[in-house]
C-alpha cells in the first residue's frame, strides 16, 4: 500500500486486478476497491496484526450513516440529528422554513449574556459537525459560531432557529449518484463588506465532481 | 478589510483554486481518470474582465497576490489545468 501524498489518511494500491483504497480515521478504517480477492487478503492481514473487528458492509462511520442502492450512495446524519433534537428538547417544536432570519444582523454582546455559555458552545460544535452532510446550514452555523466566546440570548435564539429548521428537513441528505459526465465544477461567491461591525466579507465556494457535491 | 468587490471575489477564487489543485492531485494519485478541465464559476463582471485582459493589471496592485496565484494557474492551460470562468446570472 502507498500512502497518498495529498491526503495522508488515504492509502491506495493499484494492480492489474483492480485497486484498493483504505481510509483511516484514528482507529476506524474504511476499505474499498474493485479487487475483492486482495481486499479480503488485506482484511486478514490487518486482523492478524491488530485487534480489529470486521463490520462487513459500510453502514455507519463517524456518526454518518451510509446507505447504498442502485441509484448511488446516500450519506446522512439522521440519528445524530435526532439525538441533538432530543438533547435540546426540540423534538416536538414547530419547524421553520429557513435556518437563519435574513433581516436580523447578529452582533457580539447583543442582549443578555447566557448563564450557561458551555451549553451554547457544545451545541454549536455539534452543529458544525452536522454541516458535513447538511451544507445548507453551513452559513447559519458559521454566523452563530462567531459568538462562541461571549454568547448572548439572541445568539442562542439563532441556534434554536437552526435546530428548528433541521427538524423540518430531517429527510435531507447527500446523494452520490452515477452521472455520465466527469468534470470538476467549482462555484464561488462572496458578499462584499457584509459585516455591520468591521465590514468584513463573507465568502463561500463548493466543489462537485460529476454533479456530486464533495466540499 | 477588502476595499473592492473584485478583491473579495479574487480572494475566494484563489482559495477555491487551491482546493481545486489539491483535488486534482488527489484524483490523479488515486487514478480516477484524467481531469483535463476544471470549471470555476464566479458571478463578478470585474473579475472576468481582469482575468481576460492583462492590461488592467497595472491598477490591481491591491489584489496582486491572489490575482497572481489565479493568473498563474489560468495561464497553465497547456499543462492540463484549465480554468474556465463563466458568468452565471
Amino acid at each position: 500500500m502507498t500512502r497518498s501524498k495529498t491526503d495522508h489518511s488515504v492509502f491506495y494500491r493499484h494492480s492489474n486486478a483492480g485497486c484498493i483504497y483504505l481510509v483511516v480515521y484514528v482507529d476506524d478504517i474504511v476499505l474499498t476497491g474493485s479487487d475483492h480477492h486482495d481486499i479480503s487478503k488485506l482484511k486478514h492481514h490487518i486482523c492478524h496484526h491488530f485487534q480489529t473487528k470486521d463490520l462487513s458492509k459500510l453502514r455507519y462511520f463517524l456518526g454518518i450513516e451510509v446507505a447504498q442502492s442502485n441509484h448511488g450512495i446516500v450519506i446522512t446524519q439522521r440519528k445524530y440529528v435526532l439525538d441533538l433534537l432530543e438533547e435540546t428538547e426540540l423534538l416536538n417544536s414547530k419547524s421553520v422554513e429557513t435556518p437563519i432570519d435574513p433581516n436580523i444582523k447578529l452582533l457580539p454582546s447583543q442582549g443578555e449574556p447566557l448563564s450557561d455559555p458551555e451549553k451554547y458552545k457544545r451545541l454549536v460544535g455539534k452543529l458544525i459537525y452536522l454541516t458535513i452532510t447538511r451544507p445548507d446550514i453551513s452559513f447559519a452555523v458559521s454566523v452563530v459560531s462567531q459568538f462562541l466566546n461571549s454568547p448572548c440570548v439572541n445568539h442562542l435564539n439563532a441556534v434554536t432557529l437552526i435546530l428548528k429548521y433541521i427538524k423540518g428537513s430531517l429527510g435531507k441528505c447527500l446523494l452520490y449518484g452515477h452521472n455520465d459526465y466527469i468534470g470538476v465544477v467549482c462555484y464561488t461567491d462572496v458578499d462584499w463588506a457584509g459585516s455591520p461591525l468591521d465590514r468584513r466579507c463573507t465568502s463561500g465556494y463548493c466543489v462537485s465532481i460529476s454533479g456530486n457535491l464533495i466540499s | 478589510m477588502a476595499r473592492s468587490s473584485a478583491e473579495t471575489e479574487y480572494r475566494v477564487m484563489a482559495l477555491a483554486v487551491c482546493e481545486l489543485i489539491w483535488l486534482k492531485q488527489l484524483l490523479k494519485e488515486l487514478q480516477f481518470g484524467e481531469v483535463t478541465q476544471m470549471t470555476l464559476i464566479c458571478d463578478n463582471q470585474t473579475t472576468l474582465h481582469i482575468s481576460s485582459n492583462p492590461v488592467f493589471h497595472e491598477r490591481t496592485g491591491h489584489i496582486e497576490v491572489d490575482c497572481h496565484l489565479f493568473e498563474k494557474k489560468l495561464h497553465l492551460e497547456t499543462s492540463r489545468l484549465r480554468l474556465l470562468i463563466q458568468m452565471i446570472n
